[in-house]
């Protein structure tokens, strides 16, 4: 397991990081945003987990409408992580915490290595997630991803498997000596 | 500070590429067309036991890979691409909205100009007079 930058702060360390597994060629933030914005694994999935879709918490929305939702909410969170990364977080008033909640809806407090999730704000019930543990404030590492379609993580094998990464990456971290974003920092080769 | 060893061990060598793949989409909105025509061609293959992605791109004299980049939501296809995938397929991949020369056609096609109301049938958006009720119209203004 490694841990690559997506966008961060040469000197500080803070910002996105994503964790890329040893026999993955791509780090897990990149495949999340490859597979949203792939309407043929959009679509099979959508069709995949019909049950789902057709579930009392979707209210049986047409598939078509979840996928275009998906792709949408895939546009939203690239485009507002990519405007993150182009204009930094110096002097804007920005940072990660903005899109980043815990994970545990009943956890008020912020923790060390917290389990995270990022969605789009805005849709009432928006289906992406990007799951990623704590660093700082402005400091995170993803572990992975989902297309929530249920309402709890442990009502589908995909989400389940997601809560599985966060534990890995958390345990991971912390063998590494990693608890803040001091301690980040010092994992990228000095020239 | 941690050991240049520790460093070294989970360092990533290349960066992420996604920063290059948002920059493209934010870019290039055409994809959303891409992938309203992508969903509809996973569609009518699925709906057509006899045919699948290969002899859809041997149908079409393409190679599979280009094929499956277009029902990715990837390809920035030409009208003529879309409409040979259509006759392939046998099923609409886009359809044209109504517009003011679509509407005025339609009056024409009716042929009156009416001042009392009379029967109407709507079919489809479609507003058109009854055949028994235009020829007993004819007869009275006749």
């Amino acid at each position: 397991m490694k841990i690559t930058p997506i966008f961060a702060d040469g000197n500080t360390g803070e910002g996105l990081h994503a964790v890329r597994y040893d026999d993955q060629q791509a780090d897990e933030f990149e495949k999340l945003f490859d597979r949203w914005t792939n309407t043929e694994y959009v679509t099979k999935y959508c069709v995949t987990n019909k049950q789902y879709i057709q579930s009392d918490y979707f209210k049986n929305l047409p598939i078509d409408q979840v996928i275009t939702q998906i792709i949408g909410e895939a546009e939203q969170l690239g485009t507002t992580l990519f405007n993150l990364a182009e204009d930094g977080f110096e002097n804007t008033g920005r940072n990660l915490q903005m899109l980043f909640r815990p994970l545990n809806n009943n956890q008020s407090d912020l923790r060390p290595l917290q389990e995270s999730k990022g969605k789009v704000e805005k849709i009432r019930k928006a289906i992406l997630r990007i799951y990623a543990i704590r660093i700082g404030p402005n400091t995170y590492v993803v572990t992975g991803g989902a297309i929530k379609l249920t309402r709890l993580m442990a009502e589908h094998s995909d989400t389940r498997e997601e809560l599985e990464k966060i534990q890995k990456v958390k345990n991971f971290l912390k063998t590494q000596g990693i608890n803040c974003e001091d301690d980040l920092n010092y994992y990228y080769e000095i020239e | 500070m941690k050991s240049n060893d520790k460093i070294k061990a989970i360092t990533s060598p290349p960066p992420s590429n996604w920063k290059e793949k948002v920059a493209f989409r934010i870019k290039n909105r055409w994809l959303e067309y891409s992938s309203q025509i992508a969903r509809r061609i996973l569609a009518a293959i699925e709906d057509n036991e006899d045919l699948n992605q290969a002899k859809l791109a041997k149908a079409l004299d393409v190679k599979p890979q280009q094929i499956s980049k277009i029902v990715q939501g990837q390809e920035n296809l030409t009208l003529e691409s879309i409409y040979k995938i259509s006759k392939a397929l046998g099923v609409e991949l886009i359809r044209f909205p109504d517009y003011k020369y679509t509407e005025q056609l339609k009056l024409q096609e009716v042929g009156k100009t009416h001042k009392r109301y009379l029967p109407f049938e709507s079919t489809g958006g479609t507003v058109t007079l009854r055949n028994d009720t235009l020829n007993s119209f004819e007869k009275n203004v006749a």
